[in-house]
């Protein structure tokens, strides 16, 4: 404290370790939050179903209603959403695709109602989809301002893939 | 600054910026903020910096009575 260097260098390093502790506190005072959500999601339409050579793919829309407004509090930085179809064939045990995916940044538009949303085709390895369960899954990760990344998953569907392949369109 | 000056210096920077820090975090808690949190820290840190890093005058009221310097009389001022 006796130049003014070091005064400054004292004052700001200070600063610094406040704001430490001020984040840390942030942290704790996570748990005092509720992070429950209902999310209603199911299967709108399988707009694409077929085959190529060994492989399949399919595309297919979502119906999602999610209010993920209880999620944002000071501590959330942004979510990241997506929904994963999940099926077992004979050829793996267990397949996972990523059908939709979005980052939410503000809790204004944290009340999802949206009817039709696809984005990714499943794309299976190999044949076994057809007469197969999917159950698709919402996801989601907190990605906080400081501490741990949390994930968690809610709301669950199923539905059946049909029997034959569909014919293309165009 | 003297001795004196220092140890108000540092009594000042502290509880201003801890201070600072506890009311953002009160205010950002209730606002569901953070950036009202760190705002309200670095303005609790940079009002410090006004208070405490110039050498203002309540800083030097304690000035050391030091010992006048001994003027030492060489043997050669004795022989003169």
């Amino acid at each position: 404290m006796h130049s003014l260097s070091q005064r400054a260098n004292t004052i700001v390093c200070f600063g610094g370790i406040v704001l430490v502790g001020v984040l840390l506190l942030n942290v704790l005072s996570r748990a005092f939050f509720s992070d429950h959500v209902d999310v209603d999601i199911k299967l709108n339409e399988i707009h694409r179903f077929n085959t190529q050579r060994n492989f399949e793919y399919s595309f297919i829309s979502i119906d999602l209603d999610a209010n993920l407004e209880p999620l944002f509090n000071w501590n959330t930085k942004m979510l990241f959403l997506y929904v994963t179809a999940e099926y077992r064939t004979k050829q793996n045990v267990l397949s996972q695709v990523v059908v939709w995916d979005h980052i939410l940044t503000e809790k204004s538009k944290a009340n999802i109602h949206e009817k039709r949303l696809s984005k990714y085709p499943i794309i299976n390895q190999g044949l076994g989809l057809k007469n197969n369960t999917i159950k698709l899954t919402f996801n989601y990760n907190v990605v906080p301002i400081s501490g741990i990344l949390t994930r968690h998953q809610v709301g669950t569907s199923e539905f059946k893939f049909p029997t034959t392949y569909m014919k293309e369109a165009y | 600054m003297d001795f004196e000056g220092q140890k108000l210096a540092e009594y000042i920077y502290q509880y201003t910026i801890i201070i600072f820090g506890v009311i953002g975090w009160i205010i950002g808690f209730i606002k569901q903020d953070f950036s009202i949190t760190f705002y309200s820290v670095a303005l609790g840190t940079f009002l410090s910096l006004i208070l405490c890093l110039p050498n203002w005058k309540i800083y030097c009221q304690h000035p050391l009575s030091w010992q006048k310097p001994i003027v030492q009389s060489t043997p050669t001022d004795k022989s003169k």
